[in-house]
């Protein structure tokens, strides 16, 4: 199940890439702003402020979820199946789906179609998600065809996953864009799951000569603490041969909105940390990392 | 004229100024209009010839303007985005541009061409007169002064203008001080606009390297003329006031032409490349407009120079595509020497420099509006434009319906491009320019004046703009109304009539279909097409000055102003929505930027010369210096269009900009062919800002 496939992306990896979201992630980051791509099923997206009272999805609707009362368009959300119908016929995109099934070749021929521009710029795939490591059959099938065809492969994942995964996935993987999300202790309260086997399966990576970049989500006020700093400093020192760089991440208020058309409870909501905020982190990470820090 | 001007005009130096070039006859915002500057007064004097000589051709072709079908800028002929033939002065000076025109009287067997020689003569003489009174200003501030660092820099300045009155430059210093008096003098004489600052790393590397190695130059003494060369040209511009209060709504020409390839395909670029770029930079430049010619050579570093200021949120550099416009030049005439020195006017006019004038800016011709009149039935509004458009309703198949759009746009193409080449051709009696012409390839031998077809090329460039409507348009009808069949052309045109409403399910079926920038092969295949016979049709065509007409595509801000007159159209567009910039898809679909090059890259474009457009903004947030010069490299080698206008942003900054201007002032945005603060412009072009589709 994917959720996404973005191609001529220039933010996922080195290069021109095509990258392709698997959707479903076993993590629940407070600031997540792709909501859309956390559970492993299908969901309906309902965007009140698109509707203009058409009625389209009223008359496509089998278990009558939709009504229109008052000049008022009402969403049954507890009734819907998710069966989609009601998003094909909406005119201005109210009503969206975010979830569908597609076989390796049709992933693969989507990818195949922007070769040259991984020759010319040396870009190629990248899995994202969701969390690509929780697929791991899926992610191996497509990792493997595309090596196959001599495509530079990249993950970005949180690193959750058995340590099986990782061996399956390692050789498949020419740069892993791996999430360091908090300190230690804090990762149970910011993502829901605990940081031990995260790291361990970093220090793997590591181990394996894996090449890997680092990428820190920056929210003010949750992991800018100096125990965090140090943390990620110990971390990168550590494993400074196989961390190419450090990729800063702003916080993106982007996916608030998302939770609503989710119908789900927004864990939690702040601004976009200002440029200036992010440049003074960045500076200070940059006193005591060992390689390059850059916004990303 | 020129006498009078050279007689009476007093020349202004300043203290911290190493170049001269003041001479208090246009103004500092003057872009080629004639009342800006002396050279204007024949033309203000004289343009009434146009409506005189044709009127009834003229009211029609300024009720095209009017009613956004094509611009009539000039109205008939382009007077601006000229480029001075800085490579022969530099080769000849101006004795040797005299002593070639002379020669030319010599063997010039017709009687009725003396008057050009004569008066370009005395375009040549009076300029070297005003050069001289610059020389005698240098000297008697000299003489006025003990200091010994004021006496140096008079001094230079004398012998200088007293070297570049009679000789071309033998040094850099002077080389830059050619490019900086020619470019003011040319504009000044014959009150034509040129755009071009020149192709300086091209022009001055060999004087350059001269310098260095007999020890007359430092290259941080060249880095500072350099610096000094290009602030003077920025700072004459108060580019921080509100754009209604700038003249020109803020646009200029000043462009500066830097890398590219040569005749035989090597790179050009040079350490002076850089430190244009680097000093551009440093000081935070727009203007002068760099125009930066990339190539499939092309280095590393040079990418990543040119890529840095975007990502400051400067995005002030034009891109030019070698790999596309050297071959769209060859194959339309140019020879390899000129194709390869060739610059790009005032936005995007390609000139092949030295030799030509290429009319690039001045009947930009909407596919878009085109598209409108032949859907919206407007019998008045065709009589007052002078048309007569078949109506599409009867059409039984799509090949009628595409019939039926291509027999109108010529329709309005053949009146355009005819009353341009009868009514152009008052051009000469309008404005002759011998001084520029003198200096041009070829006037001196034909003994004509460029106005009258006297230099080596004479191109009208066509500029068509609104293309992905037309292609979106037609694809709609053809799915939607001949393949499968979902709604009647009658329904089709019935709901574009009343712009979409009621019809809310048929739009979306329409924008959900196959689109230009999609990367749908039978798109595509329709795209290149339709070009290929409106190249066809346009080329078959003479000018006013007997050359071709050569095609573009690409506009200027009428993205903004003819949309709202323009309705909606069968691409799911409604009344008033902007149109796309040159062969940049539509906004109402949001394409991978790969999808959107290799469609791009799928045109004919070799045969438009004149350029192809292509508008990418790109997001901001997590953007590298690696990655945009990744895409650079592939928008170069896919051979994706003439020009990128690329603009690398943030939808937050954007918002927050808005919010709060006094915290934005450095976010500068590239626009129409020029760059601009956007705090600093109107509501309507940054609606239009921010509604391009960010990738």
């Amino acid at each position: 199940m994917i959720f996404d496939i973005i191609k001529g992306s220039v933010h996922d990896g080195p290069g021109i890439r095509t990258t392709v979201f698997l959707k479903g992630c076993p993590l629940r980051c407070i600031w997540c702003h792709n909501p859309e791509s956390q559970h492993f099923e299908k969901e309906l997206l309902w965007i009140p402020d698109n509707c203009i009272l058409c009625g389209a999805c009223i008359h496509t609707c089998p278990r009558a979820c939709h009504t229109i009362s008052d000049g008022h368009h009402q969403f049954r959300r507890d009734n819907c199946i998710r069966c989609g119908r009601c998003a094909e016929v909406c005119p201005e995109k109210a009503l969206r789906i975010s979830g569908r099934k597609m076989s390796i070749q049709e992933i693969l021929d989507v990818v195949l179609e922007d070769r040259l521009f991984y020759e010319i710029s040396g870009g190629g795939l990248t899995l994202s998600g969701g969390e690509p490591l929780a697929q791991v059959d899926f992610a191996e099938a497509l990792l493997k065809a595309a090596h196959h065809q001599g495509i530079h492969t990249c993950i970005e994942t949180c690193g959750y996953a058995e340590e099986s995964v990782l061996e399956r996935l390692a050789p498949l993987t020419d740069l892993w864009l791996f999430d360091f999300k908090a300190d230690f202790a804090s990762y149970p309260s910011l993502t829901g799951k605990p940081a031990d086997i995260i790291f361990a399966n970093l220090r793997k990576l590591a181990e394996k000569k894996s090449r890997i970049i680092l990428r820190c989500p920056f929210v003010p006020g949750r992991n800018d603490m100096s125990v965090c700093r140090k943390e990620l400093s110990d971390l990168v020192w550590e494993l400074r041969e196989s961390i190419q760089h450090v990729e800063v991440e702003p916080y993106n208020p982007l996916g608030e909105v998302k939770y609503a058309q989710l119908g789900r409870k927004c864990l939690m909501t702040a601004e976009k940390p200002s440029d200036a905020q992010t440049a003074r982190w960045i500076a200070l990470l940059r006193e005591v990392l060992p390689c390059e820090v850059i916004s990303g | 004229m020129y006498e009078i001007i050279a007689e009476n005009f007093t020349p202004v130096l300043f203290r911290n100024d190493p170049f001269f070039w003041e001479t208090g006859l246009k103004t500092a915002e003057y872009n080629g209009r004639r009342e800006l500057s002396a050279g204007g007064f024949l033309m203000l004097n004289r343009e009434h010839l146009y409506r005189e000589k044709h009127p009834e051709s003229f009211l029609e072709y300024i009720m095209a303007d009017r009613h956004a079908l094509h611009l009539a800028y000039g109205p008939f002929c382009d007077y601006d985005h000229h480029c001075f033939p800085f490579s022969n002065l530099l080769k000849l000076g101006l004795s040797g541009i005299l002593a070639r025109l002379r020669e030319g009287r010599r063997k010039n067997t017709c009687p009725d061409r003396d008057d050009f020689y004569t008066a370009a003569e005395k375009g040549l003489n009076s300029v070297q007169k005003i050069i001289l009174k610059f020389a005698q200003a240098a000297e008697q501030r000299k003489n006025a002064t003990e200091d010994p660092a004021d006496r140096t820099h008079w001094e230079r300045i004398e012998q200088t203008a007293l070297k570049l009155s009679q000789d071309p430059p033998g040094t850099f210093f002077e080389g830059l001080a050619s490019l900086r008096f020619f470019y003011e003098i040319g504009n000044i004489m014959d009150g034509i606009g040129m755009s071009v600052l020149g192709s300086p790393d091209r022009q001055l590397i060999r004087l350059y390297r001269a310098d260095l190695q007999a020890g007359r130059l430092t290259r941080e003494e060249a880095y500072d003329l350099i610096c000094r060369f290009m602030l003077q040209v920025d700072c004459k511009l108060d580019s921080s006031r509100p754009l209604d209060k700038q003249y020109n709504a803020g646009e200029q020409g000043d462009t500066l032409i830097l890398g590219g390839l040569d005749e035989a395909g090597n790179p050009v670029d040079n350490e002076l490349t850089e430190m244009f770029l680097r000093a551009h930079e440093e000081l935070q430049l727009i203007y002068p407009k760099i125009q930066f010619r990339t190539s499939r050579r092309t280095p590393a570093e040079l990418f990543h120079l040119v890529a840095r200021p975007y990502l400051a949120g400067r995005n002030v550099i034009g891109l030019l595509n070698d790999e596309v416009l050297i071959p769209a030049l060859l194959k339309n005439g140019k020879t390899p020497h000129d194709a390869s020195g060739y610059v790009a006017g005032g936005c995007w006019e390609v000139i092949a420099e030295g030799t030509e004038h290429s009319e690039g800016a001045n009947c930009y011709f909407s596919l878009g509006r085109a598209m409108d009149l032949t859907i919206h039935h407007d019998p008045e509004l065709l009589k007052e434009l002078g048309l007569d458009f078949k109506q599409p309703d009867s059409a039984s198949s799509f090949q009628e319906f595409l019939d039926c759009c291509m027999d109108n746009v010529k329709t309005a193409l053949k009146k355009m491009l005819e009353t341009i080449a009868e009514c152009g051709s008052v051009w000469p009696e309008v404005n002759p320019c011998p001084f520029f012409s003198a200096c041009l390839d070829t006037c001196a031998e034909t003994g004509l004046d460029y106005t009258q077809g006297g230099a080596k090329y004479s191109p009208h460039s066509v500029p068509l703009t609104g293309f992905a409507i037309w292609i979106d348009s037609l694809e709609s009808v053809r799915k939607i109304c001949f393949e499968n069949r979902e709604a009647s052309l009658q329904e089709m045109l019935t709901a574009v009539r009343n712009n979409w409403k009621g019809f809310e399910q048929l739009r979306k079926k329409v924008l959900s279909l196959p689109h230009w920038g999609g990367g749908n092969p039978a798109v595509r295949e329709l795209a290149g097409e339709i070009l290929r016979e409106l190249h066809q049709f346009i080329t078959s065509f003479r000018n006013e000055r007997g050359g071709p007409f050569q095609c573009g595509l690409y506009s200027y801000s009428d993205i903004v102003f003819w949309a709202k007159q323009t309705r909606a159209t069968p691409d799911g567009r409604k009344d008033g929505d902007f149109l796309a910039q040159g062969i940049t898809p539509s906004r109402m679909h949001h394409d991978s930027i790969t999808s959107v090059l290799k469609d791009a890259a799928s045109l004919p474009l070799e045969d438009f010369p004149a350029n192809s457009v292509l508008n990418l903004n790109l997001s901001r947030n997590g953007l590298t210096e690696d990655a945009l010069v990744a895409l650079l490299r592939c928008w170069t080698e896919i051979k994706a269009s003439g020009m990128l206008q690329l603009n690398c942003i943030s939808r937050e900054e954007l918002e927050d900009a808005d919010r709060n201007p006094g915290s934005h002032e450095g976010l500068i945005v590239r626009l129409y062919g020029y760059s601009a603060r956007y705090v600093t412009l109107d509501a309507d072009r940054r609606r239009e800002f921010k509604e391009r589709n960010l990738f």
